[in-house]
């Protein structure tokens, strides 16, 4: 999530409030087609995947386009509104459609796995194994496609990359749609596990900007480092060495991007 | 003699309707969205059923009833932003609901400022009637009633190894505190004595440290109510955990979504319960349960039940009053004696100390699932079913 925030923030200096908000529909999209419609999970995941990126194509090129008329910071704070104010249209959109119930959409891998005496949740190994392959196959992507090459440039210097002819506003729709991706994957992949209400962004919206301002605005690796950095420091902090410190989670977390922050102000890879 | 004829009959179909009858507003909060909207969405059909069923019973005072909710999120401010609404803009005569105490007391200011009583139907801390508040009317259970409940329950079971983990809130704090004292009292040491914040989701830093414990648990009480108490237990079981699930009612519990959740981890949970589905005390509770399971797909539970009864009280206190005016109400609630749907009698205890003012208490189960379905294991004499340990508890 954090790296589709920054991904578009990068790319288009956009704001997004309502990337927990993408997650959560995502999801929903998710639950629909394999519960409702009774799809291979599988497949349901790749339709929601395509079905997030047309939404955020269709979120770039309706409510999102006056910004390229706005010089950068009126760009940014009009992002700010329109998308804080998206923020609680998807939540009560989802309300509306789908009631407060909390859903389980089917996980990739149900029960428990059994290493060396531990049990581990298999819904969660699986949602790893996925999320270390989505991040090293956008991180492929960028450092070796053209598009690649082409969405480094712009995040460098967005009238420079236009004036070497590469589409700015195209990419920035592509780009923006590849955010949403993103951020679905990891609702198509954590809502089996934590559940699917809606409400269900806040929490993950958060702490995706958390990553994003620890792991260094715009910067896509600063975002997957920081990631890790922080699930660690919540998970480790929260174990306290089996003294079971589980209600004081967030605020390991929010310590050591605090500690950091003194030391590299514009985060780990920020410029 | 025509033309006065005429002139009769169009004067008579010309003339204009009557006036709608203003409906008499009853106000409702409560969590309707949240880890905690299953229960307030409960509570809420409860609402609209007696809503229902007094309306085709005339109404009260030859008015409707109508409800107003409101969503409190579960957060005080909300509750009290909520309710200060309800009694300004919408003029509610009373307001019905509630399931946070922390909510409650947020609550209980606005209403003395607006002398407006206030039913609570699902807030259980003792100081919410303790403190005889005269706005303040209560028809569910409370803490220090359920402690003894509880505490004689787990000692019942034979349980050794407990361990004690719930949301960090006013009631679950209180109430988890008070039964590790009675089962102190009991001679029964709890293991460990763990809370977790209200919204979170992620129990497996918690559930490890439960996992460490030796001997292994086998009983796990929770307060915690809510999405929380599925996702508790799944993450529990997904670890290997096979203790005791012992949980405080809740409406998720009862839903077909439980077990879409949990699969077969759903079962062997044991329930303290202030509603058995098929186990209705009275003809309304009777023609309640049918109704709600016709009108709203699902079958009702003790959150729809306690809301029913606290809005027939109300309605009730009115009609017996002949006035919606407050001082009026609440001499009237006090002298209440009514059937209920859940309880057997409405009648508000007024003992002049402690909880039991204004409070009216309903029957309380313990039941489990056993291959998914629900059996009362306890009281004895309403018992069903003998209970059974979950398959892998040390105990089994």
């Amino acid at each position: 999530m954090g790296m589709g925030l920054n991904l578009i923030f990068g790319m288009m200096s956009i704001v997004n409030f309502a990337h927990g908000e993408l997650y959560m529909i995502s999801a929903y999209i998710f639950y629909v087609f394999s519960v409702f419609m009774g799809l291979n999970p599988l497949l349901a995941m790749l339709l929601a995947a395509a079905v997030s990126f047309g939404i955020g194509v269709m979120i770039e090129r309706t409510i999102l386009r006056p910004i390229y008329r706005l010089e950068r910071m009126d760009a940014i704070m009009y992002s700010c509104y329109v998308t804080f104010g998206l923020e609680p249209f998807l939540e009560n959109l989802a309300l509306f459609l789908f009631g407060p119930s909390y859903r389980a959409p089917p996980a990739v891998g149900s029960g428990s796995v059994s290493f060396f005496g531990i049990e581990y949740s298999a819904a969660r190994l699986a949602a790893s194994a996925i999320g270390v392959v989505v991040i090293l196959i956008l991180f492929y992507i960028l450092r070796k496609s053209v598009f690649g090459r082409a969405v480094r440039a712009i995040v460098q210097d967005r009238d420079a990359a236009q004036l070497m002819g590469i589409n700015v506003q195209r990419m920035n729709m592509i780009g923006f749609g590849i955010g949403i991706v993103l951020t679905a994957i990891a609702g198509m992949l954590l809502t089996p596990i934590f559940m699917l209400y809606p409400s269900a962004g806040r929490i993950p919206g958060g702490k995706a900007f958390a990553v994003v301002i620890f792991g260094g605005l715009g910067s896509v690796e600063g975002a997957a480092i920081a990631g890790v950095l922080l699930g660690l420091a919540e998970t480790l902090g929260a174990w306290g060495f089996g003294l079971g410190l589980g209600k004081w989670r967030d605020v390991f977390g929010y310590i050591i991007i605090l500690i950091v922050m003194m030391f590299r102000p514009k985060g780990i890879r920020g410029k | 003699m025509l033309l006065v004829v005429a002139g009769a009959a169009y004067w008579y179909l010309m003339r204009p309707p009557p006036a709608p009858v203003e409906p008499i507003k009853i106000g409702f909060e409560a969590p309707l969205t949240g880890p905690v909207a299953w229960d307030g969405m409960y509570m809420l059909y409860g609402a609209l059923l007696a809503e229902e069923i007094i309306n085709e019973r005339g109404g009260v005072l030859g008015r409707p009833i109508k409800i107003i909710a409101e969503d409190d999120e579960s957060k005080p401010e909300k509750g009290a932003a909520a309710v200060e609404k309800l009694i300004t803009k919408d003029g509610v005569v009373g307001i019905v609901g509630c399931i946070h105490s922390s909510v409650a007391f947020a609550i209980i200011p606005i209403i003395e400022k607006y002398r407006v009583p206030f039913v609570i139907t699902n807030a259980w801390r003792d100081e919410l009637t303790e403190m005889h508040n005269p706005y303040v009317f209560r028809i569910t259970s409370y803490i220090s009633y359920n402690l003894g409940l509880f505490a004689d329950f787990i000692k019942w079971t034979g349980a050794e190894n407990i361990v004690c983990y719930s949301q960090a809130d006013d009631y679950s704090i209180s109430q988890q505190e008070g039964i590790i004292k009675k089962l102190e009292e009991k001679g029964i040491k709890v293991k460990s004595n763990m809370y977790h914040e209200i919204f979170a989701t992620d129990f497996t830093a918690d559930l490890t440290k439960i996992k460490s414990e030796v001997p292994k648990v086998d009983l796990l009480y929770t307060g915690t109510i809510g999405a929380n108490t599925a996702l508790i237990l799944k993450q529990a079981r997904e670890m290997g955990l096979k203790f005791l699930y012992l949980v405080t009612y809740t409406g998720v519990v009862l839903q077909p979504d439980w077990w879409e959740m949990l699969g077969d981890y759903g079962d062997y949970t044991v329930v303290m319960d202030l509603y058995v589905p098929g186990h209705e005390f009275t003809n309304l509770g009777k023609e309640v349960a049918r109704r709600h399971r016709e009108r709203f797909g699902v079958p009702a539970t003790a959150s729809s039940f306690c809301q029913f009864d606290g809005v027939l009280a109300l309605v009730a206190a009115i009609e017996k009053a002949g006035s919606t005016k407050s001082d009026d109400i609440i001499k009237a609630m006090e002298a209440l004696d009514i059937e209920g749907g859940n309880v057997k009698r409405i009648k508000f205890l007024m003992e002049p100390t402690g909880p039991k003012y204004h409070q009216v208490v309903p029957p309380v189960f313990f039941w489990q699932y056993q291959k998914r379905e629900i059996k009362i294991i306890h009281p004895p004499d309403l018992a069903e079913a003998k209970f059974v340990w979950p398959p892998g508890n040390p105990k089994a």
